[in-house]
């Protein structure tokens, strides 16, 4: 299992370097020269071309790819923000504990509405009470979260004046954007848990246990949630994966100070090593989130967990 | 079996823990405009700022972005300060002489100014500022005619220039003084604050936040105003809601268009304050067939700039014909006049001239995005495809260095100027945005800049806007006015120059 | 001869066969209301942008008049106009031009790079899979939005280099799916079979191992383009999208949410139409799913 979990972390290293290669190289297409972006439009040329030789904005893509493994791996150095000229991993600290939070939030509003939902939809398959849930999933994933953002505002920030409109304060202010992100998330939760329900409903061993009679109660909460557990469990860690850093379009609405918006903020401004760094964080939690996923997989299921106990 | 489905919830459980955990710091949130109901006095104000800060250093990274300036402006002084009829008036200088030669000025300070650390201000700050300053290619601009500084004695300050330049004293306003000893110390001027301003620095967080306490030791009258809160909110419709709810004291608006029934709802002080602004449509100079004076001229014509005003602003803006308005100095009523009237006919007619009859294709006009650059850009296009010439629009980041470095064919730019029009000559000299070089015009500018008789000054600039009028280098639009609004018991007194619009000092509740 | 007649024959039943399976599959698929609704919705979208030039004149998408603007809904402006005096009703109409465009173009070339990718990972496994699914691990780390908003920041905003931004980031996705899907038909003893006989690999891939994974490829593809018309609209709401004047829908919910208070028929109509399009993907897919999905027949 150790080897196991060793050869996993061994196998991230190529993944990281491909991450950066990737966004450096995007990065490294984007127009815009570093120098004039950090002394603006006040300076002279000769301080801008002097600001660019010192970045080595004018080095051949590889050197300039090279220094900065050579500066990340030796030095821990990711380089400095444009905007800010401070190192670009105090921005991105700065930001996380924003993300967490509505990155948690959000999902578990879409496991509190979505799972009961999609076992009940299961359960009483083609009922009215399946397709109702089922139709308002797929409304609720076709629902764009900048316009769900804006009309919630519009009617409990501004119509009703129950919740704070914008920022990151208190717990107030985190329950708008929570419903932005919980809506479209519960909507593939709900699809997530009915279909791996239905599925291990129809396993033989359920039909036994139906026809040795046991009851329906047992049945749904014993057998097949738990094998249902493993998928939805599954999708609730990508999606954290992929709200760390995608939520930007509900955190702009929402004015909160998150990654999602850092790394867009940055794109607009060419602020090059922010963007670089950011992203590379959200990679390395990603891929740390979806290997303990995997291990999760290895202990609950006893065939994964054989493959690998040699 | 039990021990795995617990350990899921168990997993669950400290996901929520957590998730609760983290959002439970409440802070110094929750402030609802309390203040008008109870009839207590509020002794705080909240102000909103569209986007997050870069720094606070008032010299260095983003020294010249306007939404650092905010909080700068409230911490530093400088030694001048131009006021809103264009005069300078004095502020950490008591007063100042010049040289007859125009060279060398000379300012007495203000004895007994403190800064936040409890230092004494002393000439010798403001040498270490003004050199501090002249390190950062950022201020380029207002240290450029400066050859040295020295202090003279304790309250004495000397600046001697590489050339006479009549409007530098309003240049003065822009080095703002910071306490050498501070900085010496090894603090940061990036992320803390030592000044002479009314207040000083609680706490600051980039993203979000900035909190500011009144000074008590500050040299004039403290300030009515006890705590200063700037919040960020990078959604300008989103800031008007929390305006409405009471989350903001004071606000302008990002989005013009929530003026009017801001306005008309008359429960707010509102305010359209007039600016040194002008946005204008680029042309690169020195690119085909905008090389041509009578492309440009042809695209002038094609410039409807009521409609204009009309989509992009509101109706709220001016028309703009020059870069400046007619509160700079040079500039007057009879020389800020429309060269080229919107009339699609004469636009033909200059096309042709230009050896285009039929149109062409211009290829891509570079938009700042995001806000009104993007409507006029887009009425311009339209009247454009009426005499055949297309153009398609990109919204672009950074349309501002694109710009400066000449990488563009047309382009939507903003940009401010000051009350002096010699300012505004470096819109106009080469190593301009427009990629504009006209030797005649650059030595009118420079003539008029060293000349000290204002007559003459007068006069150079009028023969200076004729050329350039002539020469249409580029199109500007309107000159914008910001819809400022605040609750109804706030006074406060937003100002027209656009890097200072307003002073906490200057608030007061009712 | 007689191998020629046998071919013919082969050919014959085969097409009988198809033909039942799609009867099938459509009969199934008629018995779903809700995917019936969404392929009606779509239909409608469909018809609309084939033939907004009968409906509206094409003109009126960019024609602005400043006397008119931000009217409410009448006859003469069905949707009322918008900050610039144009037609609510035919930039909605032409909006579903782009919106379909963007939606059936990236899904058709991710599913294109993605289904190449991901059956040449699958059919010839070994380091060929290992290269083609540590890149796919190397995208799919990267947030898509994020990675997305990148690509266009890098190539400039425009509606192609949309595209080509939402492309690469869903064919992570389809890889992945086309990877699982062929190696459970690859394992299968026919195929097994045909590999022993020395049929060329293209031939088995074309012959055996597409017409068994064409359904679950379908499903997938379906429910995928109301994500990417999702994701382009968002793009184009923060400004990295479709460029103005162009008629997207996102676009136009962008320009209109500073005037979401007095005049909110401009975020309305819009929004609207992105989600009964979406949704409507969503129905379609999900009643694909059920129709195919031998698994889930009842």
């Amino acid at each position: 299992m150790i080897k196991y979990v060793l050869k996993r972390l061994l196998l991230l290293i190529p993944v990281i370097l491909g991450v950066i290669l990737i966004i450096f190289t995007i990065m490294y297409l984007m127009p815009g020269d570093p120098g004039r972006i950090i002394l603006g439009e006040n300076a002279s040329q000769e301080a801008v071309d002097q600001k660019n030789e010192e970045l080595g904005y004018y080095d051949p893509f590889f050197v300039q790819f090279f220094n900065y493994l050579k500066d990340a791996i030796t030095k821990l150095d990711f380089g400095e923000s444009y905007r800010t000229s401070k190192p670009v991993f105090d921005d991105v600290f700065a930001r996380i504990p924003n993300s967490l939070k509505i990155s948690f939030n959000g999902i578990l509003g879409a496991c509190i509405i979505g799972i009961p939902l999609g076992i009940l939809s299961a359960v009483k398959q083609y009922s009215a009470v399946d397709t109702i849930s089922r139709v308002t999933a797929m409304l609720a994933a076709a629902i764009p979260p900048f316009w769900l953002g804006m009309m919630l505002i519009f009617a409990f920030a501004l119509k009703l004046g129950w919740l704070p409109s914008s920022g990151a304060e208190s717990w107030k202010h985190f329950i708008l954007p929570m419903i932005t992100l919980a809506i479209p998330y519960a909507g593939s939760m709900l699809r997530m848990t009915r279909s791996t329900m239905l599925e291990t409903i129809r396993q033989d061993y359920i039909r036994t246990a139906r026809a040795k009679g046991v009851p329906q109660r047992t049945i749904v909460f014993k057998h097949a949630l738990r094998n249902a557990l493993l998928p939805i469990i599954t999708i609730m860690a990508t999606s954290f994966g992929g709200l760390l850093g995608g939520a930007v379009i509900t955190e702009s609405v929402f004015s909160i100070p998150g990654l999602g918006t850092l790394i867009v903020t940055g794109i607009r401004q060419r602020d090059k090593p922010v963007v670089l760094a950011a992203i590379l964080f959200l990679a390395v939690m990603f891929s740390i989130i979806m290997l303990v996923v995997d291990l999760l997989y290895a202990f609950v299921d006893p065939r994964i967990k054989a493959k690998y106990s040699k | 079996m039990k021990k795995k489905l617990s350990l899921l919830l168990a997993m669950l459980l400290l996901v929520s823990v957590l998730a609760l955990g983290c959002s439970s710091d409440t802070g110094t949130a929750g402030n609802e405009g309390d203040g008008e109901t109870s009839g207590e006095k509020r002794d705080d104000v909240i102000i909103y700022v569209e986007n997050p800060w870069s720094s606070l250093d008032p010299h260095g990274t983003g020294a010249t972005t306007y939404v650092n300036m905010y909080l700068t402006n409230q911490m530093y002084e400088s030694l001048t300060y131009v006021n809103d009829a264009g005069e300078v008036t004095p502020v950490l200088a008591k007063d100042w002489t010049v040289s007859d030669d125009g060279l060398v000025y000379t300012f007495n300070l203000q004895e007994g100014v403190k800064f936040h650390n409890g230092e004494e201000m002393k000439a010798s700050d403001v040498a270490y500022s003004y050199e501090r300053a002249m390190g950062f290619p950022e201020l380029e601009t207002y240290y450029a005619p400066i050859a040295s500084v020295a202090a003279t004695g304790d309250y004495t300050f000397e600046i001697t220039l590489k050339y006479a330049f009549a409007p530098f004293l309003t240049y003065t306003e822009n080095i703002p003084v910071v306490s050498e000893k501070y900085v010496e110390e090894g603090n940061s001027l990036l992320d803390t604050a030592c000044g002479t301003g009314p207040y000083q620095l609680v706490d600051f967080d980039m993203n979000t936040e900035c909190n500011m306490t009144r000074f008590d030791d500050y040299w004039k009258e403290p300030a009515s105003i006890k705590d200063a809160k700037f919040k960020v909110i990078t959604e300008g419709t989103t800031a008007v809601v929390a305006f409405e709810s009471g989350e903001l004291d004071f606000i302008f608006c990002f989005n013009v268009s929530a003026f009017a029934p801001l306005e008309e709802s008359g429960k707010y002080n509102t305010m359209l304050g007039s600016t040194y602004h002008t946005a204008h449509i680029l042309m690169n100079n020195k690119v085909e067939p905008l090389d041509n004076v009578h492309m440009r001229r042809a695209l002038a014509h094609a410039t409807d700039r009521e409609t204009m005003i009309e989509i992009a602003y509101e109706g709220l803006a001016t028309p703009a014909y020059l870069m400046a308005n007619t509160s700079t100095f040079g500039v007057t009523e009879e020389n800020f006049v429309n060269a080229y009237p919107y009339d699609l006919d004469l636009a033909r007619e200059e096309l042709a001239a230009a050896g285009y009859p039929d149109g062409l294709d211009l290829g891509t006009m570079t938009i700042m995005g995001g806000t009104y650059h993007e409507k006029y850009a887009q009425v311009f296009q339209q009247s454009l495809s009426e005499i055949g010439v297309t153009i398609e629009l990109q919204a672009s980041e950074t349309a501002v260095a694109d710009a400066t470095a000449h990488d563009y064919t047309l382009c939507t730019m903003g940009n401010g100027f000051t009350s002096d029009f010699a300012y505004n000559s470096s819109h106009y000299v080469p190593d301009n945005m427009m990629n504009y070089d006209n030797p005649e015009v650059t030595a009118l500018f420079e003539e008029a800049a060293q000349e000290q008789d204002s007559d003459r000054r007068l006069e150079l600039y009028g023969q200076v806007i004729q050329i350039i009028q002539e020469d249409c280098p580029n199109i500007p639009i309107f000159n914008k006015q910001i819809p400022w609004v605040w609750a109804k018991d706030l006074n406060a007194t937003p100002h027209i120059n656009s890097g200072h619009p307003y002073y906490v000092y200057e608030m007061s509740w009712n | 001869m007689s191998t020629k007649r046998l071919t013919n024959k082969d050919v014959v039943s085969a097409k009988g066969k198809k033909k039942s399976k799609f009867k099938e599959t459509w009969r199934r698929m008629k018995k779903n209301k809700g995917s019936m609704i969404g392929l009606v919705i779509l239909i409608i979208f469909a018809l609309a942008a084939i033939f907004a030039n009968f409906i509206s004149p094409e003109e009126l998408v960019t024609a602005q008049d400043a006397k008119i603007r931000l009217q409410p809904p009448s006859s003469e402006h069905w949707f009322g106009t918008d900050a610039f005096g144009r037609d609510v009703f035919t930039r909605v109409l032409y909006g579903s031009r782009v919106s379909l465009t963007i939606g059936f173009v990236t899904a058709l070339f991710s599913l294109l790079i993605g289904g190449v990718l991901g059956a040449m990972a699958a059919f010839y496994g070994g380091q060929v899979d290992n290269v083609i699914m540590r890149c796919m691990d190397m995208l799919t780390s990267i947030p898509s939005t994020l990675l997305a908003l990148a690509i266009v920041a890098a190539l400039g905003a425009s509606m192609t280099n949309l595209l080509i931004a939402i492309t690469i980031s869903s064919i992570p996705g389809f890889v992945r799916l086309i990877r699982s899907v062929v190696l459970t038909v690859v394992e299968m003893d026919y195929v097994e079979a045909a590999r022993a006989c020395g049929t060329r690999d293209a031939r088995i891939i074309y012959k055996h191992i597409l017409p068994n994974a064409i359904g679950t490829i379908i499903i997938q593809t379906t429910s995928s383009i109301s994500g990417m018309i999702l994701q382009a609209s968002g793009m184009s709401y923060i400004g990295m999208g479709v460029q103005p004047p162009q008629p997207e829908w996102g676009y136009m919910l962008s320009e209109s949410r500073e005037f979401m208070r007095e005049y909110p028929y401009l975020m309305i109509f819009p929004g609207i139409c992105v989600i009964l399009t979406a949704l409507s993907f969503n129905l379609v897919g999900d009643g694909l799913r059920d129709a195919l999905d031998p698994r889930l027949k009842d």
